[in-house]
């Protein structure tokens, strides 16, 4: 056998299957075992994305890797997955993530380790899946097996109020999904009425495959009535994944919620789902109407960025304050993507990557202070910089790649996403910039009051609980603010991974023609 | 060669950062604070050999740098290869790069030198501080910051150096960050900034989408030429845009705010970011933007605007402060605002002459309010220092050519570069930035008496247990006085070695020096050139500018005293006490014109208010919404349960049926 016949891909997406598989069949007892198996496959699910990663060819168009099998022939419906530039950042995003969450989670997951421990696996499953998919079915199916796993994680292992929140989460998802579920199935008649009206001998061929589709509209396939219900559908699906305001209230419940591991998830790869699945499937397949909901998308866009950072100012809690900081670096990455502009996708693509990183590396920040002191209130909080030094200094990193300083990731991308929208329309640059202003208000203030300041009585109080970072807490952070340097100092590492991705997108969207919004011109 | 030499300037302090980041606590621990700090003070002193070595050969014309050349640039890789706009066809494409010409050099002197001495006097005023080896990281990384600054040859690597001067601010300020007020300090100068930071960001954005690059010479070069209706930004407004960032920076009206509080850093740190260094970063980039303001006269009207008003105002302030501190950092906004002044009236050969000796007299003064603060065990305010000049006699000599520097009184290197300001300010037409900044002057030799004489004249008010133990400060502390001394006393003759900066035949140093980064804007200025003329309107400038700051000396000294006791300090509070207008002005003064209460009313009071507001929005309406599309739900369901049999077969037909219908009435709505 080949090297080149070994479908890798699929490699990536189903070892961790693998994995939970003989994670459910060791004893529920073992619970070192079972941690460090999950660990290990995860890891190797890592390694192999790592490898797809080096032998990945950026800047050609389509889709390397390519695999397709008939899965339901009778509807066209294949297993069909494949990588281009956005998908393979998006993947090794996952990969990396994942097994640093599984590690973060080996001291604070003591009940049911096993049951987590597969949950975590198979989410991987569900997240890469979704990266990988060409097929609209197989999309659908992975997008939905993400919610079953992230449903039980905060359910099983989240806070006080679990329940609540993750039924909001699972019941919120489903509606968008749902009706996603419903377009897609649209799209897929429709394709195949055209075909049957054209004579083709199996109509059913390539309905649902992404390529196929994309090639269909892009030849005018789908009137714009039908675009526009289909689109907002897609739009739906992924406004509320994202979260768009006014869809992302959600969020702070479910971040609140969930156990550390579960909000690092959360914040790092699920929100990405939504922006994915904005540039992979609703532009190209709906492009006339990605222009006209484009005006709306970029006004919600400003709202949450700015809106996210005023509320998250007077957030008392660590976890919701980061919540709904999300919610403002998100918009950023929804703007980056409906001002169609080449340097503004590039940003919001580096958006979603140093999100990622960044919220990720927070979430674990939080969980660690958490776990010592079983509390998130900012307010009693003061002083840590006096009793757990490198706690405080690790905050103090990532708080400031959060507020965007140039030399950590998270500058380069906000700058292109602003500079691109800059180039079409000043205006909403001009009020997205602004949030420069906020977001070091809510990081430093919130720094300033935990970190700073004399020890509080509460803190006191834990006495000897409050110890400074364990080495396997340096160990799963040091590798985001490596990153997070590296793609701050180099970020054509991930520009020119992704610019094959960019300029597709874009063509599909535009046609070729750059085509004037006219919204605030 | 100097491209290998250039880069070393940043990466010798970088080493020393990250050195003293990871090993700069053990090494304290181990060995003991000087160890921690030779490290971080061997690095800036490399890179001022390095930086000197360059610097000379710029202003020397050697090597790479010929006369009249463009200057040097270096690239180290390419930072941001972001592509090409096809609306446009402009490539965004930004260098981590340098440039070298001789502004740079001139800003690489201070920088470097200053730096460098407060380095060295930080090893003594630190001696006793458990977080020594923390203190040093971030000095180096301020250097870092600022080095990246001054030599980055595009407006975002500039902006980068920008930030991350007001990360190294941050921490600096916030060192002591168990005191509230220092904490609370570093955040409102990070906030402060972003407000101008907000301007510059969108400057950047603008010229790039009018001139397709961000390189600063090439952009300024495409900005100038190209016709005004080609651009989709008017240049007045880049340039204002700019000049937020620089207000931001440099502390102008009304971003001022953030200076005095900055003072509770540590005073090495007031001295080097706060006076020397990093409140230039304006002036600087106003300077390096010199072509873009020329050709946008309406925004340099503004700059001097705002800069004179600034120095007016912080001239008041700085009258009723009792925290030595304050004063300096009062003084320090004021002395800014004669710079963006300068730079306003298009003189900026004497906005950078001021910058330099101002960073130098200004250091001095910090670093001697520093030793002050020491002797007397960090007591700040001046109502409790009082006849110390016997005590610590250095502190007292260096500090008085200093304050003899700072009020304008030749031959001390400020009296030159103030005066170069104000005569040009009133020889290009701007009568009332000259009539204003005479004001200013005689006021600063009134206040920075007033501070001489509270600290080091008249009778002792040093608490009583800490009298007998004043002391003279460390050598590092002492050695670096003397040394800022000596150019706080010569660089202005040095300077204008050769003729006064103007002087048409541009035969003074530092005209000739920098000539040809300004030419092109004084060509666009239509300054005219005329004859210096000594014993002519020169002469009766110089002659203003002398008498009104011996006025302002004259009338400290009366009050606030000489060496020897007088007992007209009480004078001062009957003359603040007299009318009704004075007593207004001097609570106004004390009081800062209720800048603070005015923020804190609108950012802290409404913006709070507002971001409340927002939140319970947030939790009411559009989180009710949602809990109550979830309610409803629920209770239709209630009524529905009878359905549901409990046979998955039965629903798993509903589903079906149901995506059918929804598919099919969509086909139908579709295809209508």
């Amino acid at each position: 056998m080949n090297v080149n016949d070994i479908p890798i891909v699929s490699l990536v997406v189903f070892l961790p299957l693998l994995g939970a598989l003989v994670v459910a069949f060791l004893p529920g007892k073992r619970t070192d075992l079972i941690r460090w198996t999950a660990l290990g496959f995860a890891l190797a699910a890592w390694v192999v994305s790592l490898i797809l990663l080096v032998g990945f060819t950026p800047g050609r168009p389509g889709f390397e890797y390519d695999q397709a099998i008939d899965w339901i022939p009778l509807f066209g419906i294949q297993y069909k997955v494949g990588v281009d530039g956005l998908s393979m950042a998006m993947v090794v995003l996952t990969t990396t993530l994942t097994w640093i969450s599984i590690l973060a989670s080996f001291r604070p997951i003591q009940n049911r380790v096993k049951e987590y421990m597969v949950s975590f696996l198979v989410l991987e499953v569900g997240m890469t899946g979704v990266f990988v998919a060409l097929d609209l079915f197989l999309f659908y199916v992975f997008w939905e097996l993400v919610l079953v796993p992230m449903y039980l994680i905060i359910g099983v292992w989240g806070g006080v109020n679990r329940i609540y929140a993750t039924i909001k989460f699972v019941l919120y998802t489903l509606v968008g999904s749902l009706l996603m579920l419903v377009a897609i199935l649209a799209t897929a008649f429709t394709y195949f009425a055209s075909q049957s009206n054209a004579g083709v001998t199996d109509p059913w061929q390539g309905a649902f495959d992404l390529e196929v589709l994309t090639r269909f509209a892009g030849g005018g396939g789908f009137d714009p009535t039908f675009q526009f219900l289909a689109f907002g559908a897609f739009f739906l699906a992924f406004a509320i994944k994202v979260p768009m305001f006014p869809f992302h209230t959600w969020l702070p419940d479910a971040h609140v919620e969930a156990p550390t591991a579960g909000s690092v998830i959360l914040a790092g790869v699920l929100l990405k789902l939504g922006g994915y699945g904005f540039i992979r499937f609703a532009l190209p397949l709906f492009p006339d109407a990605a222009q006209t909901w484009a005006p709306a998308i970029i006004v919600l866009s400003l709202i949450a960025i700015i809106y996210g950072a005023i509320v998250a100012l007077v957030q008392p809690d660590l976890k919701k304050l980061v919540a709904y900081s999300s919610v403002s670096h998100m918009g950023f990455v929804t703007l980056g993507i409906f001002v169609f502009q080449p340097q503004a996708l590039q940003g919001a693509i580096l958006q979603m990557v140093n999100h990622g990183l960044i919220t990720g590396a927070l979430f674990l920040l939080v969980g660690v202070i958490y776990e010592r002191t079983h509390d998130r209130t900012i307010a009693k909080m003061s002083g840590l910089g006096a009793r757990v030094p490198v706690y405080a200094a690790f905050f103090g990193f990532f708080v400031f790649a959060s507020v965007g300083l140039p030399g950590l990731s998270g500058f380069v991308g906000e700058f292109l996403t602003l500079i691109g929208t800059f180039a079409v329309q000043p205006w909403a640059a001009v009020v997205a910039t602004f949030v420069m202003i906020l977001a070091a208000g809510y990081l430093l203030w919130m720094f300033q009051r935990v970190a700073f300041g004399e020890v509080s009585d509460f803190l006191k109080g834990l006495g000897g609980h409050l110890t400074d970072m364990r080495p396997v807490e340096v160990f799963t952070l040091v590798p985001l603010g490596a990153l997070v340097v590296v793609f701050g100092l180099f970020p054509g590492l991930i520009l020119d991974l992704v610019d094959g991705s960019v300029t597709q997108t874009l063509n599909a969207v535009l046609q070729g023609a750059p085509v004037a919004l006219g919204l605030w011109r | 060669m100097y491209e290998t030499l250039i880069p070393l300037i940043i990466a010798l302090p970088l080493a020393g950062f990250v050195f003293t980041t990871f090993l700069g606590r053990r090494l304290q621990m181990s060995f003991g604070r000087n160890v921690a700090a030779a490290v971080p003070l061997g690095v800036v002193i490399a890179s001022w050999i390095v930086a000197m070595v360059v610097v000379s050969a710029v202003l020397q014309h050697q090597g790479p740098f010929p006369e009249h050349g463009p200057g040097l640039d270096v690239k180290l890789w390419t930072w941001i290869p972001a592509g090409i706009d096809p609306t446009t066809g402009h490539a965004l494409t930004v260098d981590f790069g340098f440039h070298v010409d001789t502004l740079t050099a001139v800003l690489l002197i201070v920088v470097t030198t200053i730096g460098m001495l407060v380095h060295l006097y930080s090893v003594g005023y630190m001696a006793h501080d458990p977080g020594t080896w923390r203190f040093f990281a971030y000095l180096n990384l301020f250097m870092v910051s600022m080095l990246l600054l001054v030599l980055a040859d595009n407006w975002l690597l500039v902006f980068a150096g920008w930030e991350l001067v007001g990360l190294s601010s941050y921490a600096l300020i916030g060192f002591w960050y168990q005191k509230r007020s220092a904490a609370l300090a570093a955040k409102k100068a990070f906030i402060v900034n972003r407000v101008g930071d907000v301007g510059f960001a969108l400057g950047i954005m603008a010229i790039w989408v009018n001139t397709g690059t961000l390189n600063i010479q090439e952009s300024l070069a495409t900005l100038i030429e190209a016709p005004a209706a080609e651009l989709t930004v008017p240049l007045s407004i880049i340039a204002l845009l700019v000049f937020a960032g620089a207000m931001g920076k440099s502390a102008q009206f009304p971003l001022h705010v953030w200076l005095p509080d900055a003072m509770e850093g540590p005073t090495p740190v007031s001295a080097l970011i706060h006076a020397a260094t990093m409140v230039n970063a304006g002036v600087y980039l106003v300077a390096r933007a010199n072509p873009l303001f020329a050709h946008a006269q309406d925004a340099m009207v503004v700059v001097a605007a705002i800069g004179i008003f600034t120095a007016i105002l912080a001239a008041s302030i700085a009258f009723t402060q009792t925290d030595i501190k304050r004063v300096l950092a009062y003084s320090t906004l004021s002395q800014l605002g004669y710079m963006f002044a300068a730079l306003g009236v298009g003189a900026f050969v004497a906005a950078i002459f001021h910058l330099m000796t101002h960073g130098f007299f200004k250091g001095l003064l910090f670093l001697g309010s520093g030793s002050v603060i020491h002797a007397v065990h960090e007591e700040q305010d001046m109502n409790r220092m009082g006849g110390l000049w016997r005590k610590i006699p250095i502190t007292h000599w260096t500090m008085l050519v200093g304050t003899i520097a700072i009020a304008g009184i030749p031959p001390l290197a400020g009296f030159f570069s103030k005066d170069e300001i104000l005569g040009e300010a009133f020889k290009f037409g701007f009568t009332w930035v000259w009539a204003i900044g005479l004001l200013v002057a005689a006021m600063t030799a009134f206040y920075m008496w007033r501070l001489m004489g509270k600290t080091f004249y008249g009778e002792s008010r040093v608490d009583p247990h800490v009298e007998p133990k004043v002391h003279e400060s460390a050598w590092t502390m002492t050695l670096s006085l003397v040394l800022l001394a000596i150019p706080s006393a010569l660089l202005g003759l040095a300077l204008t070695w050769g003729g006064p900066p103007l002087s048409p035949d541009g035969t003074g140093l530092l005209k000739g020096w920098l000539e040809p980064v300004f030419r092109g804007a004084e060509e666009a200025l239509h300054h005219e050139a005329h004859a210096y003329e000594l014993f002519g309107i020169d002469g009766i400038l110089i002659l203003a500018s002398v008498a009104v700051a011996t006025l302002g000396l004259v009338a400290g000294i009366a009050l606030f005293g000489f060496f020897r006791a007088r007992g007209l300090r009480a004078t001062a509070d009957r003359i603040a006490g007299a009318t009704r207008v004075t007593r207004f002005l001097y609570r106004a003064s004390l009081n800062k014109w209720w800048f603070d209460e005015l923020n804190d009313l609108l950012f802290i009071r409404i913006g709070g208010r507002v971001a409340a507001f927002l939140w319970w929005f947030d939790r009411t309406i559009v989180d009710g919404t949602v809990n109550g599309v979830g309610a409803l739900t629920r209770d239709a369901g209630g009524g529905l349960r009878r359905i549901q049999t409990g046979r998955v077969q039965n629903y798993a037909l509903g589903i079906a049926i149901g995506l059918i219908v929804m598919a099919g009435s969509f086909l139908v709505i579709v295809s209508r």
